[in-house]
């Protein structure tokens, strides 16, 4: 019988040896996407569960090349460089670190034109959650929102990063704001301004009480801190600043807005008075009084010279306010605007010398603010838009060479469809468009042609030629999450629509001639490759 | 800088006293807003209305201001703040702001004069002491504390601005319980480098406080007559009381005194009295004058050499040669005005001019006495609207004139001022106001005036800049209500300080009529700039 | 690994029936001998046997099967001669042949690969992928101890697993052509030596949730297998009479070799379907790597 052993012995081997071997583990990880960027020449996807980052092109047959890199653990925020060239993503690493080799907070800098490399990894030593990226590029600041869920955590720390500058032991550099009981809540990086000390670039922090500005191009100095009331119970709302007169460097201001307060703060940058301070520039504060909170404001060139704008939500009126004297001239609006935008470089009839030209939009249309002629005859400065009829609640810029467009998008859904429009600020003409969509997300072309329109998780989207104002619609089979219009290899642009399904999948089709016909679907964008 | 400079630059809020007026019975119209309570503010017409006819005419009414407000030197601007403990000065030439760190509480300005600094001094209500601060010449501030008196809401300075007396004035305490004889008084040393405070008692509920020309005495008149101090060791005492009238139990509500700048003599004036005591405060003798009839007011000139009593009910004036009406009661002359009642009398510091009016009718004239020469002659001038109060310019040379509160419904204006030129004499120009008056000044010169107006109900605040020259008139909005004016020659401004939670005050300059608003002025002491 | 159990659950029934069968069959004329201790007789041509009722046999068998006297056991071995074949008996009903060697057989096994390419991840948790065997083979001696069997043999088996949360599956069809040599050392064991060119045909498919189809690939490649292994006569040795037909053990080692295979998968849908563009690659799939093949055979 020790044959019939012998049989059930080899079979049974035969069993166990057939379970030899086996497969990496990432094929038993679902995917898990929860950051997606379009960037200049590709697009991004972040896969959390491989801890990878996947960056894709697309060639001349619309097909998709993918490069696979390496990222941290615990992807916490994502963002695209202003020039959309880089790709930065923020890990916290492997938390709590239980031996030496667990991974550390990171901040990773792909290369966003296609080649995806590793172009930075700035290692930290506590995790941050929260990214704001410099509008030129260069610097990147770490912070906590609060919800990291560290056990402690100082919200008042930043971590500025130079991205010019490698790695090293001064780069991140951590700062810890001055606090008087606020935490950051925003984060702004100015243009150069022309200060009495020089040229300098600033980082203006608003904390829910107070605000502190920061030399970029001296991070080695203390923050300059203006406290806005003694209760701290001013909040900050949001700040504009102007250069001032190219010539002078004494007229740089900052003005900044509460969320409740009747008035804006106004800071003038003067001469450091104190000469053992290490900040070589001073501020005076001065206050500027409205009758109500505004709503929004910015700097302006006018026919009378340097103002401050300011609009009030609910009031048929606009008030200028000189920031050398505070003295305030009353513009009467026919209609009640919100918000301000400038857009002297966009339009063609701009007034000679100098003055801006300011759109106006809100709950109650759209208007054109001549601020040529404010305050010599401010009863001539506005022309409202007769056309726009419904309240807008975003514009967004076109790029060049359509820079003069804008796309209005309504603030409420209605019955029968919603109405957008596309503003030509060159004609002040409006066309407006008529959509089913109940909310509408919109992404536009870099090169400033096409607008490309579209409601999360519905199949429909279409594109406007913003020429010809003509829509092409589109059905897709699956779908969509995001919409990106990038460059291809070797010329053109294509539409990639991501589809949040599975593993995910997208759908391309050519930018210039876009047709369902000639669509691809590429499915499984991360499975595999492993 | 002289004393009767120093108080020409004052011209701040306080609306001159017309001397000689009724405590008791003369309607003291505080300024409106005594403890910046709101309402609508504006004079209180006399009380029953006004009615014509000398022998029924109400009595004459006494406009004086009762709220603390910004102090001038020669170059800076102090505005206390109480809730802060700060003092804040502003250089009224580059209008920077500064603070400083007074006591707790600080309330109670007072200009300090000095050849070459500027000195002010403060009364810090909670703690009960006195900082004095002076700005070097390198515009820092030296301060040191003094104690004083509990309660003390009224400064007293020497000409020389070695002495500083610190009192309570009962009048601006309201309810003040019989039992409460504020009696206590403190007398500052202000000698640069050995400051004191000398603690003294005074009679009951003093009214006045002036010192000798020599500044050896200061005199504190009060309910039980005249005190007097003798400051000639440089350690202050009481060194007796002058009574002021032969009736011990003499109702002192029913008089006013009134002393002469050089503090040699004293004036008695009673109610529905013809006769005015002289008293000499060297050695307490009394000497009676007897006039044709009821003096309705009384003046003084500021160098103390002559006296003003108006008899209302004769339609005469009197003019009295101090001291030559000691040696000779009779010895004065009488200056009949025909054509308009006259009551009450406001004289210039500068010049041998008086304005002589009557705010109980309701004529719409004033008249000039120039008394500089003998006879002095009186000089009709015809306004448009009756008169409330006279302000006349140290000079003599201008005029501003309030009228009553307008209650036609026809009218636009609520009130009205008129700008009189006396030398050369121009025709009244009347100025309708929007809301009630609340504040005037007069430039040293009399080339320049300030009205401010104000109407919290309808939120109507304003400020008329007057060029008394060529009687230009422009007026200015102001962001919130005013409780303060003034002017600054050495500056060439005019400020007008306003009601704010962080402090404004609006400069505007005399010739330009540029302004220049600044508010907020402890947030430059809240910026942190190490 | 469902075809592994279903096929060792098949060798083990088939077994435990050719070990009863061969017992029944058994029909000792003379005393039950152990083969082992028997004393060898002279050689003597033995006396034709009288025929009986054949045994059952499959239906591969053509041969009259003969009983055989358990004392004189045809081909008696001879040790100083190694084993020598029976004579040939004029048998009434058709000639008799060694029935060690010269026959054919079907074999039912199980064929296990180690499929070490990457192209088999998605399909399997592991690298074992075992298919069913089937196949068939005819005999030919060519000497005393050598034979050549070509033949057939079909194999299949099937993979499932998830790929990221996917469903997939993986079949494969073998269908080869058997050239397979052999050395008798014994009557009831040989070694022998495969080589098995087949088609090699591989289904793919893949659920994939952003696709809105089925996603497969499908494609024959050539393949060859070449394994060595030995065959032994269990039931004989163990005592069971000659009968027809014989079970043997078959077990071989060796390699299996295809061609690669892409892994292009496109979706399930007609050639016009605007669909039928989508592709998904997931590399190449190589079928190939050490394998063994156990079989139970049937010879007759």
């Amino acid at each position: 019988m020790k044959y019939s052993h012998a049989i059930f012995v080899g079979i049974a081997s035969i069993t166990l040896l057939s379970g030899c071997g086996d497969r990496p583990e990432s094929w038993d990880t679902p995917a898990v996407v929860r950051f997606d960027k379009g960037l200049e020449n590709s697009f991004a996807l972040i896969d959390e569960s491989m801890h990878s980052v996947h960056l894709f092109s697309v060639d001349e047959s619309l097909n998709l090349s993918q490069v696979r890199k390496n990222t941290g653990k615990n992807v916490v925020a994502v963002m695209a460089s202003p020039q959309a060239d880089r790709l930065f993503v923020l890990s916290k690493g492997e938390q709590p670190r239980r031996k030496s080799s667990d991974e550390r907070p990171a901040l990773w800098v792909y290369d966003g034109s296609g080649s995806g490399n590793l172009l930075s990894k700035y290692t930290l030593s506590n995790p941050l959650d929260s990214i704001a990226v410099d509008p030129e590029g260069r610097f990147v600041v770490l912070y906590s929102s609060g919800a990291s869920g560290s056990f402690v955590t100082n919200r008042n720390e930043l971590l500025v990063i130079d991205t010019s500058l490698p790695p090293g032991d001064t780069n991140p550099l951590p700062r810890t704001i001055r606090s008087f009981g606020g935490t950051p809540q925003r984060l702004t990086f100015t243009s150069p301004l022309n200060l009495p000390s020089g040229q300098r670039r600033l980082l203006i922090i608003e904390t829910d009480q107070d605000l502190s500005l920061l030399d970029l191009d001296h991070l080695d100095r203390k923050e300059v801190t203006v406290r806005l009331s003694n209760d701290y119970k001013v909040v900050p709302a949001g700040v504009t600043y102007t250069d001032g007169v190219p010539q002078r460097n004494d007229d740089a201001r900052l003005a900044v807005r509460t969320t409740k307060e009747n008035s804006v703060f106004l800071l003038t940058f003067v001469p450091q008075a104190n000469a053992s301070a290490e900040n070589d520039f001073g501020l005076t504060v001065n206050i500027i009084g409205l009758t109500s909170t505004p709503s929004d404001f910015a700097f302006v060139n006018t026919d009378g010279g340097l103002r401050l704008a300011m609009l009030e939500a609910g009031m048929r009126r606009a008030t200028l306010v000189d920031p050398d004297t505070t003295t305030e001239t009353q513009v009467d609006m026919p209609a009640s605007f919100g918000r301000i935008s400038l857009v002297t470089r966009e339009i063609s009839d701009a007034p000679a010398g100098g003055s801006d030209v300011a759109m106006l939009w809100g709950y109650e249309g759209v208007a054109f603010w001549s601020l040529g002629k404010s305050v010599g005859q401010a009863y001539r400065s506005i022309e409202v838009l007769p056309d726009i009829d419904s309240s807008v609640g975003n514009v967004v810029s076109v790029p060049a060479p359509n820079q003069s467009l804008k796309i209005l998008v309504p603030n409420d859904a209605g019955y029968g469809g919603r109405r957008f429009y596309v503003l030509n600020l060159a004609n002040r003409t409006a066309s407006p468009l008529l959509t089913s969509a109940s909310s509408l997300s919109l992404t536009v072309s870099a090169d400033g042609q096409r607008a490309w329109f579209f409601q999360r998780n519905s199949r429909e989207m279409a594109v406007v030629d913003l020429l010809t104002m003509h829509p092409q619609n589109l059905v897709l089979e699956q779908p969509i999450t995001s919409v990106f219009d990038i460059g291809r290899a070797g010329g053109g642009r294509a539409m990639v629509a991501l589809h949040y399904q599975g593993n995910m999948g997208a759908t391309v089709v050519d930018a210039f001639s876009p047709d369902e016909a000639s669509a691809r679907m590429h499915v499984g964008l991360l499975q595999g490759g492993f | 800088m002289s004393k009767l400079r120093w108080y020409g630059c004052l011209g701040v809020g306080l609306f001159m006293v017309a001397c000689g007026a009724n405590e008791t019975d003369s309607l003291r119209n505080t300024a409106p807003y005594p403890n910046d309570t709101g309402g609508s503010g504006g004079y209180e017409g006399p009380a029953g209305g006004g009615q014509a006819g000398s022998g029924q005419l109400p009595p004459e009414q006494e406009v004086e201001s009762a709220y603390e407000s910004p102090v001038a030197t020669g170059r800076f601007v102090w505005i206390a703040n109480p809730l802060s403990g700060r003092v804040a000065f502003i250089d009224a030439v580059t209008l920077e702001v500064s603070t400083t760190e007074a006591g707790n509480g600080p309330s109670y300005l007072a200009p300090v004069p000095h050849p070459s600094e500027d000195v002010a001094v403060v009364i810090n209500e909670v703690s009960s002491d006195a900082t004095v601060l002076r700005a070097t010449a390198s515009d820092t501030i030296d301060s040191i504390s003094l104690p004083i008196a509990q309660q003390n809401n009224a400064w007293a300075i020497s000409s020389t601005g070695r002495w500083a007396i610190a009192w309570t004035d009962s009048r601006k305490i309201a309810e003040a319980n019989e039992t409460h004889g504020f009696q206590d008084i403190a007398v500052l040393d202000l000698s640069e480098g050995a400051e004191k405070a000398t603690r003294l008692s005074v009679g009951y509920r003093p009214v006045a406080l002036q010192f000798s020309a020599d500044e050896m005495h200061a005199y504190a008149v009060t309910q039980d007559g005249i005190s007097v101090m003798d400051l000639s060791t440089g350690n202050p005492v009481i060194v007796g009381l002058i009574p002021v009238s032969d009736d011990p139990f003499d109702d002192p509500a029913s008089r006013d005194v009134s002393i002469t700048a050089d503090g040699m003599y004293a004036l008695v004036r009673w109610e529905n009295s013809d006769r005015i005591v002289v008293v000499s405060l060297e050695n307490g003798m009394r000497t009676e004058v007897n006039l044709s009839g009821t003096v309705t007011d009384l003046d003084l000139s500021s160098d103390g050499k002559k006296a003003i009593a108006v008899i209302r009910e004769q339609g005469e004036v009197a003019v009295l040669p101090i001291p030559g009406i000691v040696e000779a009661p009779t010895a004065y002359e009488t200056v009949k005005i025909t054509n308009m009642v006259v009551g009450s009398a406001t004289m210039a510091s500068e010049a041998q001019v008086a304005l002589l009016y009557s705010n109980a009718s309701q004529q719409d004239r004033i008249a000039a006495l120039h008394y500089e020469n003998s006879p002095a002659t009186s000089d009709a001038i015809k306004l448009h609207a009756p008169v409330l109060a006279a302000f006349l310019a140290p000079t003599g040379i201008s005029s501003i004139v309030l009228h009553p509160p307008t209650n036609s419904l026809e009218s636009s204006y609520v009130s009205a001022f008129s700008v009189l030129h006396l030398s050369p004499k121009l025709p009244a120009k009347i100025v309708g106001m929007t809301a009630p008056p609340s504040a005037v000044a007069i430039s040293p010169s009399g080339e320049y005036g300030v009205v401010a107006e104000r109407d919290d109900a309808k939120k109507v605040f304003g400020a008329y800049l007057i060029k008394m020259f060529n009687q230009q008139v422009d007026r200015f909005e102001l962001a919130s209500p005013p409780i303060a004016v003034g002017t600054l020659a050495e500056a060439k401004r005019a400020y007008v300080a306003q009601k704010h939670p962080e402090g404004r005050i609006t400069f505007v300059d005399l010739e330009t009529g540029l302004i220049r608003t600044l508010t907020g002025f402890e947030l430059g002491a809240r910026v942190v700039n190490p | 690994m469902r075809a592994l159990r279903f096929v060792c659950s098949s060798v083990l029934t088939l077994l435990v029936s050719a070990t009863a069968m061969a017992q029944e069959e058994q029909e000792p004329t003379t005393a039950p001998s152990d083969s082992a201790t028997q004393e060898l007789p002279a050689l003597e041509p033995a006396p034709m046997a009288e025929p009986t009722t054949p045994a059952p046999s499959s239906a591969a068998s053509a041969a009259p099967s003969a009983t055989v006297n358990a004392s004189h056991p045809a081909g008696a071995i001879d040790s100083r001669q190694g084993y020598a074949p029976p004579p040939m008996s004029d048998a009434v009903d058709g000639p008799s042949r060694d029935m060690s060697r010269d026959f054919w057989q079907v074999h039912l096994g199980v064929r296990v690969g180690w499929v070490t390419s990457e192209g088999y991840d998605p399909f399997s948790e592991n690298d074992g992928f075992s298919q069913v065997s089937m196949g068939a083979t005819r005999a030919f001696v060519l000497s005393d101890s050598i034979s050549f069997a070509p033949g057939l043999l079909w194999e299949y088996g099937n993979a499932a697993s998830k790929a990221r949360n996917a469903p997939t599956e993986l079949s494969v069809h073998r269908l080869g052509a058997v050239a397979e040599g052999r050395l008798h050392l014994d009557r009831d064991l040989y070694v022998l030596a495969k080589l098995v060119p087949q088609a090699v045909y591989t289904g793919a498919s893949i659920e994939e949730d952003s696709a809105t189809a089925v996603l497969v690939r499908n494609a024959w490649r050539f393949g060859v297998d070449a394994t060595a292994g030995a065959a032994w006569n269990f039931p004989r040795t163990l005592g069971v009479d000659d009968v027809v037909p014989q079970f043997w053990v078959v077990g071989e080692f060796g390699y299996g070799w295809s061609m690669n295979q892409d892994l292009a998968f496109s979706p399930d849908v007609d050639e016009d379907d605007p669909r039928a563009s989508t592709t998904l690659d997931l590399g190449m799939l190589s079928m190939r790597g050490m394998m063994m093949r156990i079989s139970v055979a049937m010879t007759f």
